[in-house]
């Protein structure tokens, strides 16, 4: 019974280690990325979960051998948006409130918060990486000399000519973007439910930052760290108690 | 939490490189016609391990995936080419554009190179020519005795010679301009290159469409602000600094974990 409660123990102190670790690599791929202009916070997912200590084959025992752990399950991402930076560029596009703007990549319709845009060989709107930005009419060409303009619905314009509207979606369930890497989300869902945001609220000139609050951040992994050494001093103690269970209760005197 | 080391030493290094990028911005900040770089940084590779909304049962799905990033990354470095304040030195081939265009310099290896830098010389023959000692494209060579240069806003360059009462043209400074001029290579000596990314130069007169004019006896000053870059510079600092933290703490982590084998 001591023995059962000494692996139980050991048990719920190295799961719960195990998800200290978890939660400081996805903090620090967050603290990477706390200038990263359009990053979405990673957030982990933990969960309870009861471990079942039965050895493979043993039931006979009719003692309850589970025991609670902390398990990491899987990450959602932080949508709430980062704060504003000003920029002298009418190529820094960000949304205020909901939608994301669409991008084509050689993989298919990807979407962003990130509005860093630049013009192309060809003067088509695109991502630093060259990834074109869409309009309701595809790629945004914006050939020809003049002011680049975009209004709060999202609508460019050169000079006074209009060209067109950006596309800025929007998802029934956001837990379904998948992350790839250059700032892009994947839509994992049914294409028909990506939806046009009706209203939507550019801004011209701010770049959307990263919405990763360091102090929340900092906290989180002094919390982890300390848990963590909580946790294996736990271990610690538990396997001291262990040995002397061994070595001192079973012997015989005399 | 040895990927977490890994993922930290990425922001740190990212943070670094804009403290390169800020410190060559702030080192031109009295550069005539230098033009600022930016540093524009992503987030680095998500390995999936599980989709998200992949399906679980034939009716339902998992609601959320396990994705693990490895931190950040410098994806580019872009020139900003907005317009630098002007500063009046009322030295006749003192030239500066308000507008996109760029003066086009012959380069001694027989390519062209532009550069928005308008503080042209005169050489021994009487060519305008930069700092460097490179030749304007059209070449202009201003007559020996010259008591006066004017050029007007299109680039048409006339002088009056000791002697005459009339002035007369002796050419026309030609500018040229790009569809993306962020994508030019930056050459040093305050000279860009075209590349693929650039588009390929259009020659033109000053005061056509896009070109810009031309203003004589003003200089184009460098467009660094030093407020901004400062600010940058502050956010970088700390970004470095968080960073270091966390390899601080995944090192500490770690130390400890091996203590448990004592």
């Amino acid at each position: 019974m001591a023995d059962l409660m000494i692996k139980a123990g050991m048990m719920s102190a190295l799961y719960g280690a195990r998800a200290q670790e978890k939660r400081l690599e996805i903090l620090t791929h967050n603290l990477a990325n706390v200038n990263t202009a359009g990053y979405r916070a990673d957030v982990g997912l933990f969960e309870t979960v009861l471990l079942d200590l039965t050895q493979d084959g043993d039931s006979s025992s009719e003692v309850d051998q589970s025991v609670p752990v902390e398990m990491y399950v899987g990450n959602s991402v932080d949508i709430t948006p980062g704060h504003l930076r000003p920029t002298e560029d009418p190529l820094s596009l960000a949304i205020v409130g909901e939608g994301f703007f669409a991008v084509e990549t050689p993989e298919g319709t990807r979407y962003t918060r990130r509005g860093q845009f630049v013009l192309d060989e060809f003067s088509q709107m695109t991502t630093t990486e060259g990834y074109p930005v869409l309009g309701g009419g595809g790629p945004i060409s914006l050939d020809g000399d003049g002011l680049i303009s975009v209004d709060k619905q999202g609508l460019v314009a050169l000079d006074d000519k209009e060209v067109d509207t950006l596309r800025v979606v929007t998802f029934p369930d956001p837990s379904r973007l998948e992350k790839v890497p250059g700032g892009l989300f994947r839509w994992r869902g049914n294409l028909a439910d990506v939806t046009e945001v009706e209203e939507p609220k550019v801004m011209q000139g701010s770049l959307e930052m990263s919405n990763v609050n360091p102090i929340i951040s900092m906290t989180q992994m002094i919390t982890a760290h300390r848990t963590y050494e909580a946790l294996l001093k736990t271990i610690q103690s538990l396997s001291q108690a262990e040995g002397r269970a061994a070595s001192e209760v079973g012997r015989l005197t005399g | 939490m040895i990927r977490a080391l890994y993922t930290a030493a990425t922001g740190m290094e990212a943070q670094q490189f804009q403290i390169d990028i800020i410190s060559n911005n702030l080192a031109n900040v009295n550069t005539v016609g230098f033009k600022k770089s930016q540093v524009d940084f992503q987030d680095l590779l998500y390995q999936t391990i599980r989709m998200p909304g992949a399906p679980s049962s034939s009716s339902t799905n998992i609601p959320t995936g396990i994705q693990a990033g490895y931190g950040s990354r410098v994806v580019a470095v872009q020139k900003i080419f907005s317009q630098g304040d002007f500063s009046q030195t009322k030295n006749p081939l003192d030239l500066a554009i308000e507008g996109k265009g760029f003066f086009q310099v012959n380069m001694p290896s027989g390519e062209i190179a532009y550069t928005r830098a308008g503080a042209f010389k005169m050489d021994a023959e009487g060519q305008v020519v930069t700092s460097d000692g490179f030749t304007l494209e059209p070449a202009i060579t201003i007559p020996a005795e010259t008591l006066k240069i004017t050029i007007g806003t299109d680039g048409t360059v006339s002088v009056t010679v000791a002697g005459q009462t009339t002035s007369q043209d002796v050419g026309q400074i030609e500018l040229s301009k790009f569809a993306n001029p962020a994508g030019l290579e930056a050459k040093g000596k305050n000279l860009f290159m075209p590349t693929g990314a650039s588009g390929t130069a259009t020659t033109g007169t000053a005061g056509e469409d896009g070109f810009g004019t031309i203003a004589q006896g003003y200089l184009e000053l460098s467009n660094v602000n030093v407020i901004d870059e400062i600010v940058n510079m502050i956010t970088s600092q700390r970004a470095y600094e968080i960073n270091s933290r966390a390899i601080r703490t995944a090192d500490e982590m770690l130390q400890m974990a091996n203590n448990l084998k004592t």
